[in-house]
């Protein structure tokens, strides 16, 4: 259904000033006496400016799964796995359709929009009639190279004359984008997930030798300067080093004046040449001076590969170098981006040990970005916040890293960092909030980004519960419980933690830790269950179930009451050969008692009598028995379960010595199949009055 | 028949045969999984199975829970600190996830509440205003405020508004979801006008209104002409601006055969024209050497019109409008006070 916005607009004219001049010709009554009235000029705007205006009213919401996303509690991603999942599929889907689009592009003959989009369109299909200059030029500006390639080629078949200007834009085309298609634009969600870099690492040859750049080249080497600059640009983007090297030498040789592009990656180059730092720090001044000489004028990009190839040397004095770098860069008109700012902490941290000057550098650069709004404008730009919080997490400087965080989060900051580093943004974070931060500001970040910002690891989730054991945190640890069961990434000591924790938690002398107990109990029949239905289907289970677990899983069925489950559980550890540690089995026993539940009791301590007792020493078998001797005495049981309990430790002292075949055998028919539910406790039925209809009827 | 009388069951002497079934069976049968050595025996003569029996499949509903869905968001937001704003920016339909406040809509039944927000059909079907509660429409207004220049400080009433500009005009934009920007509905222009704004005399009025017709509301004074034949807005409203005035100079000429209007013409009852106020003349401007010659007269001249001849012709012209009791009460007061009175018999001692 289409949402239909009505603006109405009203305004008041003066229009009508003409009939009253020509009435006053007529009447001397009807004179107009006006006081001029002085009307502001129109303010100038853009057609977006004012929907951009209202959308500086609307900040990010944590509180919901992003807009992208459906805003279903079913139907939302809950961890970051889920949620790359979940936008990849969407995107597929409308891949799927383009697809479709430009393989029957006769089937969309309608258009319905208008002003039309050229880009929901069908591309006419390229084949020798249509292949001309002019559609080439179209190809090279919309950066499609394999269609630009093609309609080339058609064009040398038919022998077509092309002007040297679309060739050198061709070259240019197919260097900067290693003759391949690039991810198209509209595909925002495989953009933000899929690489970061187009370029990969520097250090390996990337570079696609296609043919057409060469007879390109050759055939334009009579232009100069410009297919140079551009080749030389393809070759170390792509990392083709030597044959870069050639090039330059070539040029060098021919005496081809290169242009400021070509001689930021030539400083690129730097980065991978394996020599000692003096002699390459002397390489980048050496061709920083001849861009002198040549009376070129620096740009960004000059500064961002200089610092960048300086950053990485680890000279001890590289942080005056950097901002000598960086200040004789400003008096050439040239303004340091945030990217510069990045890569100088990047290099301040260093591989082994971080510069003393980055408890200096990184607060005082939060300082001063603070509440900006920040543009990219070259690509290194899109690391800083990486890098910074990488700082931060090295340096464990928490005040740093929330500075850090709100520098993020204010306005459209975010946009800057894609899928994968915002992780690792984040992880940095969590790193530091979990080093350094005391319980509330922990908390408070924790809520604020969880679940829908970021998915901590199960290392964070193990300081999380640490703490909310540490303070007794009872209100909200149930959350944070199905956090880390919807987080995906489970860790076997992580989990035994956490129901550590919730054991601990329940047990508190403390009404809501009284109250929190059927929940949690309910949240850990669901883990358990789960984790029975992997092992019943023979699927690997990563992180099976260990004997310490089921025992933590026996107090919470106990304090929850979970009477069914416990059984379960009981016959699950029998099968696995663990022996339910003491304390759970009294904690079991208490708990039948607290809720007048006698069947349970006894037959627990019957399982535990037969199951147990083949591989138990014969100290455990005699504390049963006390246990079992003293719930006999209190009024608990009624006359036919003493009798019962009594015969069969009486069976059992007697046959003790007996095989343990025997008491395998007779277990199987008591316990194979519970018939007898006894889930819930057995309350005599009262005796009801059945209301008489005829009565009633009559009424 | 009645639609009481309609048997339930038309079609209880058939059974259902179902090819689905045998299909299932035969599947069954071929697969080698669903055949258990531990539940038959070899001896013994496996049972076709008619309608087959689900054994295996014993899978708690509750196993599948693994990933907790139930946390809600309402329970992340505080509604005296949220920023509702960003929550709820723009329209959608009901959402019982995001709307932090306990909602209820439904039939009534006796001694039963309405139904609550989850999964409330009826509360998804009416519009939500919760997009633009007050505090967001005072956000919007703030951004925006940077576009708006200051209100003339001349017009501070609007009386004035009225004076100096008496043309209105209104025109409709459409802001569609969809991949058009154009809507026919915008072409449409209305431009109202109170028409003591414009200078009309008695005959141009007339002329006026019965150009005009039924665009003309004499409870408002209003003056509507909405013009919607050309495709754009900008012709429609040079056709609506040409219609006003066309209408305007149209009413002020007078043509030659306007003259011939004759009183069985008139459309209503003007008392300085009839014979009435040709009486009174004849009353008033009466003397004894008139006697015996025609007492109709011209009527009175307007500056010899005194107020109590003015207050006789309305209650005239109210008798013959309408005649009620009042008026012919009124009428009689009125002929008194113009003929009987001391002042006239006086005036004529």
């Amino acid at each position: 259904m289409n949402s239909i916005t009505c603006a109405s607009k009203t305004y008041r004219s003066s229009n009508l000033q003409y009939f009253q001049l020509w009435w006053s010709k007529y009447s001397s009554t009807a004179a107009p006496s006006k006081e001029t009235i002085k009307i502001p000029n129109r303010k100038h705007r853009g057609p977006t400016d004012i929907l951009k205006a209202l959308e500086t009213t609307v900040s990010y919401d944590f509180t919901g799964p992003a807009y992208k996303f459906f805003d279903d509690p079913f139907l939302a991603p809950y961890n970051d796995r889920q949620a790359r999942m979940y936008s990849l599929a969407k995107s597929a889907g409308q891949k799927a359709g383009t697809w479709v689009r430009d393989q029957h592009p006769e089937l969309f003959t309608q258009v319905i929009s208008d002003p039309p989009v050229m880009s929901y369109m069908p591309s006419p299909p390229i084949n020798g009639d249509n292949a001309n200059e002019e559609m080439l030029l179209q190809k090279i500006h919309d950066s499609k190279v394999s269609d630009a390639i093609k309609v080339y080629e058609l064009m040398q078949e038919k022998k077509m004359d092309i002007r040297q200007e679309t060739q050198l834009a061709l070259l240019e085309l197919l260097c900067f984008y290693n003759c391949e298609d690039d991810t198209p634009m509209e595909n925002s969600a495989e953009r933000y997930y899929g690489h970061t870099s187009r370029q990969g690492d520097p250090t390996i040859n990337h570079w696609k030798n296609h043919p057409l750049v060469d007879s390109l080249f050759s055939s334009l080497k009579s232009l100069g300067s410009a297919p140079y600059c551009a080749l030389i640009c393809g070759l170390y983007m792509y990392g083709a080093k030597v044959e870069g090297d050639k090039l330059v030498e070539e040029a060098k040789e021919k005496k081809i004046k290169l242009d400021i592009n070509a001689y930021n990656f030539i400083i690129k180059r730097t980065i991978s040449i394996y020599d000692k730092v003096d002699v390459k720090w002397q390489l980048v001044q050496n061709i920083l001076k001849e861009i002198n000489a040549a009376g070129l004028k620096p740009n960004l990009g000059t500064l961002c590969y200089s610092i960048d190839a300086v950053s990485r040397m680890g000279m001890p004095q590289r942080y005056q170098i950097l901002l000598q770098l960086v200040a004789e860069f400003k008096k050439a008109g040239v303004t340091p981006s945030i990217g510069v700012y990045g890569m100088i902490a990047r290099g301040l941290v260093g591989r082994t040990r971080p510069d003393a000057n980055l408890a200096v550098f990184l607060p005082s650069i939060l300082e001063s970005l603070k509440g900006k709004e920040l543009v990219a404008e070259h690509p290194s730009d899109l690391l800083f916040f990486d890098w910074i919080l990488k700082c931060c997490a090295v340096m464990e400087d928490l005040p740093s890293a929330i500075n850090g965080l709100e520098l993020f989060l204010h306005s459209r900051n975010r946009e800057l960092l894609d899928g994968y580093r915002s992780t690792s943004f984040f992880n940095n974070f969590f790193h530091v909030l979990s080093k350094k931060a005391d319980f509330p500001t922990l908390i408070k970040y924790y809520n604020l980004l969880v679940p829908h910002a970021h998915t901590p690891s199960p290392l964070f989730y193990q300081v999380l519960f640490d703490a909310c054991d540490v303070h007794a945190e009872i209100k909200s640890f149930p959350t944070y419980w199905n956090h880390y069961m919807s987080s995906g990434s489970f860790n076997e000591e992580t989990l035994l933690k956490m129901l550590e924790v919730a054991v601990n938690l329940t047990g508190l002398p403390d009404p809501e830790a009284i109250e929190m107990r059927k929940v949690v109990s309910e949240s850990a029949v669901n883990l358990f269950l789960f984790k029975m239905e992997k092992e019943k289907d023979n699927v690997f289970v990563s992180i099976p179930l260990t004997h310490e677990m089921c025992d933590y899983l026996l107090h919470l069925f106990a304090r929850g009451c979970q009477w069914r489950t416990i059984q379960t559980c009981l016959k699950f550890m029998h099968e696995k050969d663990f022996i339910p540690d003491e304390k759970a089995v009294s904690e079991i026993l208490d708990s039948c008692y607290d809720h007048a539940n006698p069947n349970m009791a006894v037959w627990v301590l019957k399982f535990c009598n037969k199951s147990f007792s083949g591989m138990e020493s014969f100290g455990r078998k005699l504390e049963l028995r006390e246990v079992a001797s003293k719930i006999m005495k209190a009024d608990f049981l009624n006359d036919d379960l003493k009798k019962e309990l009594q015969s069969e430790f009486e069976d059992s002292s007697s046959s003790s010595d007996s095989s343990t075949s025997d008491s395998e055998s007779s277990d199987s028919d008591d316990f194979s199949d519970s018939e007898q539910d006894i889930s819930v406790p057995r309350k005599p039925k009262p005796d009801v009055v059945k209301p008489d209809i005829k009565k009633i009827v009559e009424k | 028949m009645s639609l009481l009388s309609f048997p339930k069951m038309p079609l209880k002497g058939f059974k259902p045969v179902r090819v689905q079934l045998v299909f299932n069976h035969v599947a069954r049968l071929a697969s080698s999984k669903s055949y258990d050595p531990k539940s038959h025996d070899e001896s013994e003569f496996r049972q076709l199975e008619i309608r087959p029996v689900r054994r295996d499949r014993k899978t708690s509903s509750k196993a599948r829970m693994m990933m907790p869905r139930d946390y809600k968001r309402t329970n992340n937001i505080d509604p005296d600190k949220a920023d509702w704003k960003s929550i709820w920016p723009g329209p959608r339909s009901f959402d019982p996830n995001s709307i932090p406040i306990p909602v209820r809509q439904g039939r009534l039944k006796p001694y039963r509440r309405a139904f609550d927000k989850y999964a409330n059909m009826e509360l998804m079907k009416i519009p939500s205003f919760f997009h633009i509660p007050p505090t967001t429409i005072k956000a919007q207004c703030e951004a925006i405020k940077s576009f708006c220049t200051p209100f003339p400080n001349q017009l501070n009433s609007k009386e004035k508004c009225e004076e100096h500009f008496p043309l209105t005009v209104i025109t409709n934009d459409y802001l569609h979801s969809a991949p058009t920007i154009r809507d026919p509905l915008a072409r449409i222009v209305t431009i109202k006008l109170k028409l003591k704004n414009i200078p009309l005399d008695e005959h141009a009025r007339d002329k006026f209104m019965r150009l005009v017709r039924d665009r003309y509301d004499d409870k408002t004074d209003t003056l509507t002409i909405v013009t919607d034949r050309c495709p754009l807005r900008k012709q429609n409203y040079d056709y609506a601006q040409y219609l006003l005035t066309a209408c305007f100079f149209e009413s002020w000429t007078v043509e030659d055969w306007e003259s011939e209007k004759t009183e069985a013409d008139m459309e209503k009852y003007i008392w300085e024209n009839n014979i009435s106020a040709k009486a009174l003349a004849s009353i008033v401007k009466w003397s004894p050497d008139k006697l015996g010659k025609s007492i109709f007269h011209d009527t009175l001249p307007a500056d010899e019109l005194k107020p109590e001849h003015l207050v006789l012709g309305a209650a005239v012209k109210k008798v013959i409008e309408g005649e009620t009791e009042e008026g012919i009460e009124e009428y009689k007061k009125a002929a008194m006070e113009v003929l009987l009175s001391k002042k006239a018999v006086g005036l004529k001692a």
